[in-house]
């Protein structure tokens, strides 16, 4: 069973990692650990999850770094926050918490995550119970501050396996409805069914 | 020449995939889905005419995976090479997904480059052209 501190190890080296690859793969640019916290926040992304660990994985911005990388993302210029700002931010979460979640499982430690959530304010600041761990790294890069924060608590006595397939099956049945638009959609050409 | 399905709920992602597709030179049509019943809709009235899907994992209605387990099940659509596109870069998940589909044609972990997505594209899209 590993020990609270290897956890706590095991996760702020997975919460670097996983930040330093999206940025660096998804980005071509190297975010550097910036000293300091910023404790009021414009924008905060949010991801939950649930297994060995459970808690929330959260990223937050000023309005003009989301921009920033939302702009990079797209290849286009996006000044305020839009749609597009909202989802982006929400797929560069989804893509760290799914290089954490990958790094964890590899020390013994599984979790599924939920999918992200945005929300956009003014001078927000972020508050925990008394009983949940923070490893929090705030990342610097293009003079844009981001912070990632992970909170949670351990399942020391009661390890929960994470299902198989977290997601709930669809009311459709895939195998069936592909079967009937095929034979409606079949045409000679190219007939080799 | 054949058709591109970019499956995912994420728009700047799909965004992101046929802006990478674009500029490495590919001319082929794109159709999006949101969602694995989505995707179930536009594979089924178009599979004679699309080459190559690529498909995420987690989405709402219906996963990547129930999709490919749906699509693995018809032999028309079988054939059409699908490659997931996903966060869920564990073993098991791997595992899971060519066990739902044997003959996936590839498997890209997020976050990727675009080289990366490119690399397991490429082969693909040259057998057809």
């Amino acid at each position: 069973m590993l020990q609270q501190e290897e956890i706590k190890q095991n996760i702020e080296s997975a919460l670097f990692q996983s930040v330093s690859e999206t940025i660096s793969t998804v980005f071509s640019l190297t975010p550097e650990v910036a000293e300091g916290k910023q404790n009021d926040y414009d924008v905060i992304c949010s991801i939950g999850f649930v297994g060995c660990l459970e808690g929330h994985i959260l990223m937050t911005f000023s309005v003009a770094g989301a921009c920033f990388f939302v702009s990079k993302m797209l290849d286009d210029e996006i000044t305020a926050p839009n749609s597009d700002v909202v989802d982006g931010l929400g797929e560069i979460l989804n893509m760290v918490a799914g290089g954490i979640k990958t790094r964890m499982a590899s020390t013994g430690c599984s979790f599924d995550i939920s999918v992200p959530t945005v929300i956009q304010g003014e001078g927000m600041k972020l508050r925990s119970g008394d009983d949940v761990s923070i490893v929090q790294t705030g990342f610097i890069c293009e003079k844009f501050f981001f912070n990632t924060i992970i909170a949670y608590k351990i399942h020391t006595d009661d390890v929960v396996d994470p299902p198989k397939d977290a997601l709930p099956k669809s009311n459709i049945d895939a195998q069936n409805v592909l079967e009937k638009l095929v034979s409606e959609n079949h045409t000679d050409k190219n007939s080799d069914c | 020449m054949k058709k591109i399905l970019v499956v995912d709920d994420s728009g700047v992602q799909r965004k992101m995939i046929i802006g990478i597709i674009k500029k490495a030179g590919f001319e082929n049509e794109i159709m999006e889905a949101g969602d694995g019943e989505q995707a179930i809709q536009v594979l089924g009235a178009n599979f004679q005419d699309i080459g190559l899907v690529l498909c995420d994992w987690n989405m709402p209605k219906m996963s990547g995976l129930e999709f490919i387990e749906g699509v693995a099940k018809v032999p028309p659509v079988a054939k059409i090479p699908i490659v997931m596109v996903t966060t869920e870069g564990t073993e098991d998940k791997i595992k899971q997904a060519y066990e739902a589909h044997s003959n996936l044609a590839g498997y890209v972990a997020k976050p990727f480059s675009p080289d990366q997505l490119k690399t397991a594209i490429m082969p693909i899209l040259a057998r057809q052209s």
